[in-house]
């Protein structure tokens, strides 16, 4: 058996490592100098650019190719049996992997086939008298959370996408490709892409767009949700809105930031409305200057916020129209 | 080779034998009770938890659309509808909101202990409650508000050994042969699950527009049974000790520190749009 202590579960999408992989990628080669243990890499998805070997090549770590690749129409019953078999082989304390819809569905499972902890979702980690715990948000970002795994390893975290943004992609060249050859059960359960990334579909330049004006739940009506596209207008941005803006109808899917919509990176964010809870949050982690509007002086979204504005948006965002105009 | 869905025999479903078009079916809602929307929270003073005092609580949003698909297959192909629920006294409030929106029973889980929380004692003190009753098909929210570990229901499907989708947005297709939901992935795109009864479906929020309460529902909703366990009852006699089911440990609760230095712009909105706009033209950030 080889053993290895931490092992990150790499998802690979349209040819490309997710964000939250590559962050958990570069938070295991992170703990695993800081606790000094062995660090393995499962890849899946072989066709990608950079190719396993360029990856392996340099950043100097052992990849281990799952071979065949797993589908991503593959149903959680292949997905839990795929890492069921790399726990048998390296039998690893911590698995450590990107917080995807792909993960959201099978790991819960997994943990409980497996009777192993699973921590999701997390932020941060402390390590402290050599144990390490981890930091997961909580009442929509206004709190956060410590949690220590309990019962027998392996433990299994996921890292939200942004969380490690900070800790650079390990670089230390001369890493391995070796296969990892699993048997892959056939699934009863058949999954099929009917629309892929309907954001994008639809055409809107928010991704790359320099300024974003995004309006929340607090925008209150449809007819309020007007200033958003205004504003938008006199900034030369785009308008975004948050997931209940979407929900509530006053802004179209294609609009929407967050985990299950588009990240963006924009110099200058307006946030109006928006609480800021981690699903939104995690959307905006690229935004240079971020302008909050909100009428809790608690809401999370003020956390990361160059400029805060606490107040009504219908008494606001009117004024701010008018001063814009008046230039 | 060790098969995946394996050491639990999937019950059949109870209407099996039933006619094929009628598919009558009888539908479980777990629902979770969270502070309301945007209510100030207090943290409790020895970083545990929250301030649970003076706080409006309110049913889990995503529960809320689970509950009201649940409520629509009722109407559409008859069967029963029974929610679940657990906490401390309190959830009783929400267990009668769901009862006046059409559901025909409740289950109480009612203990106050906060470890209850933990997905892993929460989805096996509820699958020993689901235990015995003839449920088909069990519905839920991805995620709660409060905690939001998603975990809860493909935690509960794989410990009944049922299938489950997580993510659902929609119910393309429901009979007793095959199920067929519509789901989210990443990045806005949809996927289409198929899976076979009985199941457990995990819904997101936004996805219908829940019902209000009439007024004949609050009043019928007051003659219906809630059903009380307490963890003392038989069911939950296999949970000794929180550590033999439970493997989460909270350690504590706390405020985040600020990821930047906000400057805070205050006076009229006039005076706000002002400051706003002219801090902003200085650092070149607009035209």
């Amino acid at each position: 058996m080889e053993k290895r202590e931490i092992l990150v579960w790499a998802e690979q999408r349209e040819g490309k490592l997710i964000q939250a992989s590559r962050e958990a990628i570069a938070l295991g080669r992170h703990l695993a100098d800081l606790m000094n243990l062995s660090l393995a890499i499962a890849l899946n998805g072989g066709s990608a650019a950079p190719s396993p070997h360029e990856m392996a090549d340099q950043s100097g770590e052992e990849i281990w190719l799952i071979d065949p690749e797993i589908p991503g129409t593959a149903s959680y019953e292949v997905y839990g049996e795929a890492v069921r078999q790399m726990v048998s082989r390296f039998s690893p304390q911590w698995i450590l992997m990107g917080h995807s819809s792909r993960v959201v569905d099978f790991v819960p499972r997994l943990a409980v086939r497996m009777d192993c902890a699973f921590i999701p979702g997390c932020l941060d980690f402390r390590y402290e008298h050599e144990m390490l715990s981890w930091i997961r948000p909580a009442y929509e970002g206004r709190f956060h959370q410590q949690v220590i795994p309990s019962g027998h390893p392996p433990f299994l975290v996921s890292i939200q996408p942004g969380a490690f943004a900070r800790l650079a992609f390990p670089q230390a060249g001369g890493g391995m490709v070796h296969p990892l050859s699993l048997r892959i059960p056939s699934s009863t359960i058949r999954r099929r892409v009917v629309e892929s990334s309907a954001g994008s579909a639809q055409g809107t330049d928010l991704a790359q767009a320099r300024t974003v004006v995004a309006g929340g739940r607090g925008m209150g009506s449809r007819e309020q949700f007007e200033w958003i596209h205004q504003l938008a207008l006199l900034l030369e941005g785009a308008t975004g809105a948050s997931r209940p803006a979407v929900e509530a109808g006053w802004a179209a899917r294609g609009l929407q930031i967050g985990s299950s919509g588009q990240f963006v990176s924009p110099r200058l964010l307006l946030a109006c409305g928006i609480s800021g809870a981690i699903h939104h949050a995690v959307g905006v982690s690229g935004a240079g200057c971020i302008v909050a509007i909100n009428q809790d002086p608690l809401a999370s979204i003020f956390r990361i916020a160059d400029y805060g504005i606490v107040g009504k948006v219908e008494e606001i965002l009117p004024a701010l129209i008018e001063e814009l105009h008046q230039k | 080779m060790a098969v995946w869905v394996g050491g639990f025999t999937p019950r059949r479903p109870s209407t099996f034998k039933e006619s094929r078009n009628l598919a009558r079916m009888n539908v479980l809602v777990c629902m979770k009770q969270v502070p309301q929307k945007d209510s100030v929270i207090q943290l409790r003073k020895d970083q545990t938890g929250i301030e649970e005092e003076d706080l409006e609580f309110t049913i889990n949003e995503c529960d809320l659309s689970a509950l009201e698909e649940a409520l629509r297959i009722k109407e559409r192909q008859g069967g029963e509808v029974t929610v679940l629920s657990a906490g401390p006294e309190r959830v009783t409030k929400l267990l009668r909101n769901a009862l006046a929106l059409g559901a025909g029973r409740a289950f109480h889980i009612n203990s106050p202990e906060r470890r209850i929380q933990d997905p892993f004692i929460l989805s096996w003190l509820m699958a020993q409650t689901i235990g015995n009753q003839k449920i088909d098909l069990i519905l839920t929210g991805v995620q709660s508000e409060d905690l939001g570990f998603s975990s809860t229901g493909p935690m509960l499907a794989e410990r009944l050994g049922w299938n489950h989708a997580t993510m659902v947005t929609t119910i393309h297709h429901l009979s007793l042969e095959q199920l067929v939901v519509g789901c989210e992935l990443d990045g806005g795109a949809l996927e289409e699950v198929t899976l076979k009864l009985p199941a457990v479906l995990c819904f997101q929020s936004g996805i219908n527009h829940p019902r209000y309460a009439t007024l004949k529902g609050i009043m019928a909703a007051k003659k219906k049974e809630i059903r009380q366990w307490n963890l003392e009852s038989p069911e939950f006699s296999g949970l000794k000790e929180w550590s033999s089911i439970g493997r989460l440990e909270v350690k504590e609760l706390f405020q985040p520190k600020k990821k930047k230095s906000t400057v805070w712009l205050e006076g009229t909105p006039k005076e706000i749009a002002r400051k706003l706009v002219d801090s902003l033209r200085a650092e070149a950030k607009i035209p």
